[in-house]
């Protein structure tokens, strides 16, 4: 991570003044936001002694390391700051700066903190870009994508790969799309010469000729279209579809923190609305636009060689349409924005109404829900009656602004037949007539067609976006094979965040034997999850090691690794299928009996027996069919039936009668045995089967030791004990740890 | 009739004293001798920034509460309103330069009373705040907040600028 700005001259000769002889600057951080709190500058150098602060000339602060106690980061609204805890107790401000800096100010603070303690600082490599290297602007994400600066054609290439398999329909669809072209071209031409031969020249035996030689014409055109609609179509679905399933695919094997930073929402827009924007275009408009390229050069060409100062007059209004077509865009453009924007509030006002309604109606807001939803409908009937009158409106004006090229058209063309120039007749000016219409037409749509194969393009960009994430480690060609795992665990001094600068686990050490069941009891947020999320290699830990079965988990094959791990959450997830699917999920070949043989042991069998559909039984969305202790019940028995070398237990009986919870710890009970199992749970007496308990506090370990070793240390266990009897007693329930 | 007994929100202002010391906000409670080092905080400092100012121990607990920081005592209050300057970093919106909407990101330059700032708004339906009185929240990708006191208040030129964004 870059923590060495350079410094500015003024800066670097007052830094230089102070510094002792043989002491160096280490690092050195610009913020975003100056000393008196303004978008601005200041900067935290480190030396091997000392922490100096400084504004844009000189420097300001500085605190020794003899003095600091330790620098602690201040979350703040809209900022943060780093402060200096000095051992007398004082504060010291060091600088503020943006929410755009908090993980390299974190990581820092960590730096700084681990030079006072004399330790070597962790930096990790890898810097993540704020702003866009080519322009300059902030980017919507760190690291992301520039979308000022999308490539269009690179995402045509690459699209374009997709579409090689089937170069041979897309050779004839560009024969027939020239065809198509060149068959339109004719109609004007046989309208010259019908006025010219057969209704001036008197020639009426050729009149038959050109009538069939148009409608041939329109039946090839007609003909050529149909095949190329039909093509196109073919085409785009079945790129589409390639990569949807490309996209599924690599979602599955994506990191878990790549989820964590985006709504599913986000995720299926992307793999259904992004890629259907894209194949529409591919249908519509990448035709469209090949077809009236080639279509306008071809017209150009005809109305030059036919009569080029009429030709000129023709193409007087085209900057126009061009430029109209910009600026009707322009105007367009945000208005789509804000119905899209006003479309989705309604939708989540709709949604929120809908599966809240047992609360709209308990406290009798459907007044107050209707209001709000009319509010956004009639919002959003504003932006939709602004986008049809721009819409009209720009056709209308466009239309007429053509007509004016026809008027001029007709004007000097009609002044020269009325003086008998023999260089021009009246079936060639009936011939530019109509091709101008084919000139004209599709001129208008151009710039929208090519602002929509932007929209499109950006949707492939957000899809290639994914398609181009790092997945996990699945296939290191280095990878250790671990067939059967045996279930030995091992943190060694653990450091993790999920976001650069904000540090979870804390330097985390311990040992768990094969077999051995552990309970990690601790607050909320004092790091219980994110240890089975590391566990679980979900997650990879910023330093330190984690081991299982003595190997570094990330030298393990990812697959061993997971097949020797089994999960049961607080939050149940079922896929929507039968009982007997859900079951299997983790060992899909296994026979019947083994599965009820898992079943019984979770106590899941009579529950399950009792359905109409037994095993059979459609479980619905989230296994909406079920109760939440049968939920339980059902994913112990999955983990009983993938038998686990290690087995996490999150809160697995939270939220649940205590009739059901005695079912559940009867099923917890035959699961854990003979295996290692990590167990988390706020309610205490779900843990009195552990062999060790590891007490977290705020990402460290506070306590580690049995059951009575920590009631007799009358520590932080201790203390939580009191209070859930305490609770308890509140509740009217007894429980014994 | 009161079905339940609910503790009031505020207490008094002159039951609390707050100074500063040794770079601490320290409070101290109406006839209590210890000083306790407070974290000040707004309860909505988005919608009615004025409403309301919560001591917070560092157990993160409130230990008081008043409903304005001008029913505290003059040095107090003067305390009060630094620390609360120094916690919550406000651009307040003086001018719209320049907005553009690009694959559903819109970017934004604008003046403010901390400077110019150009930055990059996503999801409006989170990230865009309808305030009573005209005004607008607006929260930026990486979560700093811009605040628009009354759009109508904004010249001309900056109005077209937050119609066409927001």
């Amino acid at each position: 991570m870059k923590l060495n700005d350079p410094l500015s001259a003024p800066l670097s000769q007052d830094v230089a003044s102070r510094l002792q002889p043989g002491e160096t600057i280490r690092f050195c951080k610009k913020s975003d936001l100056s000393l008196d709190r303004k978008f601005g500058e200041a900067t935290l150098a480190v030396t091997d002694t000392r922490v100096l602060v400084l504004d844009t000339t000189h420097v300001v602060v500085e605190v020794p390391f003899t003095e600091l106690d330790e620098v602690a980061v201040e979350e703040l609204f809209s900022s943060s700051r780093l402060e200096a805890k000095k051992k007398d107790g004082s504060r010291v401000e060091l600088i503020y700066y943006s929410k755009v800096l908090v993980p390299e100010f974190g990581v820092f603070c960590r730096a700084i903190n681990q030079l006072v303690r004399k330790e070597p600082p962790l930096l990790p490599d890898e810097d993540e870009a704020t702003h866009c290297a080519r322009c300059g602007s902030p980017l919507p994400e760190r690291g992301s994508n520039c979308p000022l600066c999308v490539p269009r054609w690179t995402i045509f290439r690459r699209l374009f790969q997709y579409v090689k398999p089937f170069k041979v329909r897309i050779g004839i669809l560009l024969v027939t799309l020239f065809i198509s072209v060149g068959v339109q071209m004719v109609p004007p031409y046989i309208t010259k010469r019908i006025v010219d031969d057969v209704i001036k020249g008197g020639n009426q035996d050729s009149l038959l000729m050109w009538i069939g030689l148009m409608f041939g014409c329109f039946t090839i055109y007609l003909v050529t279209r149909l095949f190329n609609a039909m093509m196109s179509s073919w085409l785009a679905a079945h790129l589409v579809a390639n990569l949807r399933a490309e996209l599924h695919t690599v979602l599955q094997r994506l990191q878990l923190g790549y989820f964590n930073k985006r709504g599913s929402g986000e995720l299926v827009g992307r793999v259904m609305h992004d890629t259907a924007e894209l194949q529409q275009f591919l249908i519509e408009g990448l035709p469209y636009l090949m077809v009236n390229t080639s279509s306008f050069f071809f017209v150009a060409v005809i109305l030059l060689r036919m009569d080029w100062r009429l030709a000129v007059l023709v193409f007087l209004p085209v900057p126009f349409l061009i430029f109209g077509a910009e600026i009707f865009w322009k105007r367009l453009h945000p208005l789509f924005h804000k119905q899209g924007f006003r479309i989705e509030s309604l939708y989540s006002i709709l949604g929120e109404t809908i599966n809240g309604i047992r609360v709209v109606k308990a406290f009798a807001q459907e007044k107050t829900r209707s209001s709000q939803f009319n509010r956004r409908n009639d919002e959003l009937r504003k932006i939709r009656f602004q986008i049809d009158v721009t819409f009209i409106s720009f056709q209308e004006v466009m239309f007429w602004v053509m007509q004016l090229g026809i008027m001029c058209v007709w004007f000097f063309a009609a002044q020269r037949l009325s003086r008998h120039d023999p260089s021009i007749t009246l079936g060639t000016l009936l011939a530019f007539v109509g091709y101008i219409w084919l000139l004209y037409g599709p001129l208008q749509w151009f710039t929208v067609v090519m602002n929509w194969m932007t929209h499109a393009f950006a949707g492939g960009e957000r899809v290639f976006a994914v398609l181009d994430t790092p997945p996990e480690a699945y296939d290191s060609a280095t990878a250790i094979a671990i067939p059967e795992v045996k279930g030995a665990v091992s943190f060694k001094d653990v450091r993790f965040s999920y976001e650069r600068g904000k540090e979870i686990i804390k330097g985390i050490s311990f040992d768990i034997a094969p077999g051995e069941m552990i309970g990690l009891v601790g607050k909320s947020g004092a790091g219980k999850s994110t240890i089975i999320n590391l566990v679980c290699r979900f997650f990879e830990a910023d330093s330190g090691l984690i081991s299982v079965d003595g190997h570094d988990i990330k030298q393990i094959r990812l697959a061993d690794l997971r097949n020797g791990l089994g999960m049961v959450l607080q939050e149940t997830f079922l896929f929507n299928g039968t009982v007997l699917d859900n079951l299997k999920c983790g060992k899909p070949d296994a026979t019947f009996e083994e599965v009820v043989r898992a079943t019984k042991a979770a106590n899941a069998h009579d529950f399950i027996l009792d359905k109409e559909d037994g095993y059979d039984t459609r479980i619905g969305e989230h296994g909406a069919q079920l109760s939440g202790g049968e939920k339980q019940r059902l994913a112990i028995a999955r983990a009983i039936l993938h038998d686990p070398a290690i087995l996490i237990l999150d809160e697995a009986t939270s939220s649940v009668d205590s009739e059901t919870e005695k079912h559940i710890q009867e099923a917890i009970a035959n699961l854990v045995r003979n295996r290692t199992t990590i167990a988390i749970a706020h309610r205490l007496a779900t843990l009195r089967n552990a062999h060790r308990l590891v007490v977290l506090d705020d990402g460290k370990i506070a306590e580690m030791g049995t059951h009575d070793e920590l009631m007799a240390k009358e520590g932080a266990f201790a203390k939580m004990i009191d209070t859930q009897t305490e609770l308890n007693k509140l509740r009217g329930e007894t429980w014994t740890v | 009739m009161d079905r339940v007994s609910q503790p009031e929100p505020w207490i008094a202002g002159s039951s609390i004293t707050v100074r500063r010391k040794n770079g601490q906000n320290m409070l101290t409670l109406q006839g209590a001798t210890e000083e306790i080092p407070v974290r000040i905080v707004q309860p909505l400092p988005l919608s009615q920034s004025g409403l309301g100012v919560s001591f917070l121990d560092k157990e993160k607990r409130e230990v008081a509460a008043v409903r304005s920081v001008s029913d505290l005592d003059a040095e107090s209050a003067a305390c009060v309103r630094e620390a609360l300057d120094r916690r919550y970093f406000e651009a307040r919106v003086t001018r719209v330069l320049k907005t553009e909407t690009h694959f559903g990101t819109r970017y934004l330059t604008v003046d403010t009373d901390k400077g110019r700032s150009t930055f990059a708004l996503r999801h409006p339906g989170r990230n865009i705040i309808h305030l009573g009185n005209d005004g607008l929240i607006l929260r930026d990708t990486n979560g700093n907040v811009y605040r628009i006191e009354k759009v109508s208040a904004l010249d001309a030129l900056s109005q077209l600028q937050v119609d066409k964004a927001v």
